[in-house]
């Protein structure tokens, strides 16, 4: 099935320059698929304009990602083979996940201003539930008969938990882990644009107060790929690590 | 003393309604092999988790003449209870590594186990790389691998092909005889009930009841012993009670 994979691109492509070669939606809305090309080469390969911002978005991203999973799996551990723990604070984690991330924005920058330290607090914080959630049910739910040969085998607490339980909630955690990596990305360039910060959101909302459209559309291109790859990298990490997962 | 012995036992779940599994409930184990036959959901499983202190019961108490248990317990669906992040030999092997053997006597442990069975597993495979009869094989090898004195089967052959069934229920009804290990089988086959065990006992329906013990003394599972006489008459003798 594999060999279809061009297939999607492609009918996109040909869309959109039926669309803007025939002159059916003007440039200014949406220019025709070179220019746009042409722009991202050139940003990346050429002038060079893009690559300070993509650098810096994906500096903050990830670095937010890993500290947000990193967390996220720390305590969604405890949380799931602990019931007390669950319990103290279900309540409190029910409330904080249903809030969108970036109505925390106003507050990150009342504490932090509008640095990058509150960048990094807000794509964090937006990661770290996703991740904490899952590694919550992963460990909670995913080792249910595991448990009872741990019983039967009579297996100590701390190699039960570093042999059977941490192993079992992995399929879990990367659930968590790709849709955290996603969302830390939607974020990033989110609060970019509304900080003003010097990354490819930044760079969207100037080019969006310049009016120069194939700019914004070669930066769609460039976070689109981004994401792309990123999602097929831990893709791979995940079927080498959970090699068991839908055997 | 008996060897089981369990007294006033009372469990019940609270699924849509209150579900009764057993109520005032005593029996006693006298014999090293017994099987147990029972309809489907009469909480035989039930049984055997609280004989294992796996589940609480809500009153009673289960005794055994065993000073120091080592057990060793075959659920129902294997693949469900063996860990596929770890290949098959980490898998087998997995308690006698807890209980800190070494190598070189677990690999020595592991070629008798599988000369006794006249058997052969991919050991560096993943349980997902190989049958669910295998699957159960594994299973069973590893609850007999740290040599316990205290062996509950629930429905251990039911995905075994009909010849490694045979196979591995005469080899393991020899090894537990030999070794006296405590054993007891949950089994919907009452021929294989028969064959295994030295009694066979019969439950009802939920709340358990036992409604009929028989000693058997058939030891093994071939076709001579099944067109026996005495075996067919014994199979008539306990089929009855469920009419």
């Amino acid at each position: 099935m594999r060999k279809y994979l061009w297939l999607g691109p492609a009918i996109l492509l040909f869309l959109w320059s039926i669309l803007t070669y025939t002159g059916m939606i003007r440039p200014i809305l949406l220019p025709e698929p070179h220019k746009v090309f042409l722009s991202l080469i050139n940003g990346l390969f050429g002038k060079g304009e893009l690559l300070g911002p993509l650098f810096k978005t994906c500096w903050i991203w990830i670095l937010s990602f890993l500290t947000g999973s990193f967390i996220g799996v720390l305590l969604g551990v405890l949380a799931g083979y602990s019931d007390k723990v669950y319990s103290a604070f279900e309540v409190i984690i029910d409330f904080f996940r249903s809030l969108p991330s970036l109505l925390i924005v106003p507050i990150a920058i009342i504490f932090f201003g509008i640095e990058t330290l509150s960048a990094f607090i807000i794509i964090s914080w937006a990661t770290f539930f996703y991740i904490f959630i899952n590694t919550v049910y992963g460990v909670k739910y995913g080792r249910k008969n595991y448990l009872l040969v741990c019983k039967v085998l009579k297996i100590p607490k701390i190699t039960q938990f570093t042999k059977i339980i941490f192993p079992s909630a992995l399929p879990y955690i990367f659930a968590g882990l790709r849709l955290g990596l996603s969302v830390a990305l939607i974020v990033t360039i989110g609060v970019e644009m509304i900080l003003g910060r010097a990354g490819l959101g930044g760079l969207v909302f100037d080019s969006f107060m310049s009016y120069d459209v194939t700019l914004i559309y070669a930066i769609i291109v460039l976070v689109g790929i981004l994401g792309y790859i990123s999602n097929k990298f831990l893709m791979n990490l995940e079927h080498r690590v959970i090699h068991w997962q839908g055997e | 003393m008996p060897e089981i012995e369990i007294q006033n036992l009372s469990k019940s779940y609270n699924l849509k309604e209150r579900v009764q599994v057993f109520k005032n409930f005593d029996f006693s184990f006298n014999e090293k092999i017994t099987a147990i036959f029972g309809p489907n959901g009469c909480g035989k499983t039930t049984l055997l988790k609280i004989i294992a202190n796996l589940i609480k019961a809500d009153e009673g108490s289960v005794k055994t003449s065993l000073e120091k248990i080592r057990m060793g317990f075959v659920f129902q669906s294997p693949s469900n209870f063996i860990f596929p992040w770890m290949t098959n030999y980490e898998n087998l092997v997995l308690p006698l590594r807890l209980d800190g053997i070494k190598e070189k006597q677990i690999r020595t442990r592991v070629r008798e186990l599988f000369e006794t069975f006249d058997i052969s597993l991919p050991m560096s495979a993943y349980p997902y790389q190989i049958s669910g009869g295998q699957q159960q094989l594994l299973v069973i090898l590893r609850a007999l691998i740290n040599k316990p004195n205290l062996l509950l089967l629930d429905e251990p052959f039911t995905s075994l092909d009909y010849l490694t069934k045979i196979k591995v229920m005469n080899e393991l009804s020899g090894i537990v005889r030999k070794n006296k290990t405590l054993t007891i089988l949950i089994s919907h086959t009452i021929d294989e009930a028969m064959v295994f065990a030295d009694e066979v006992v019969l439950l009802s329906e939920k709340p358990i009841r036992v409604l009929t013990k028989f000693k058997t003394n058939f030891k093994r599972y071939d076709l001579r012993v099944m067109k026996s006489k005495k075996f067919i008459e014994t199979k008539g003798k306990i089929l009855r009670f469920y009419k």
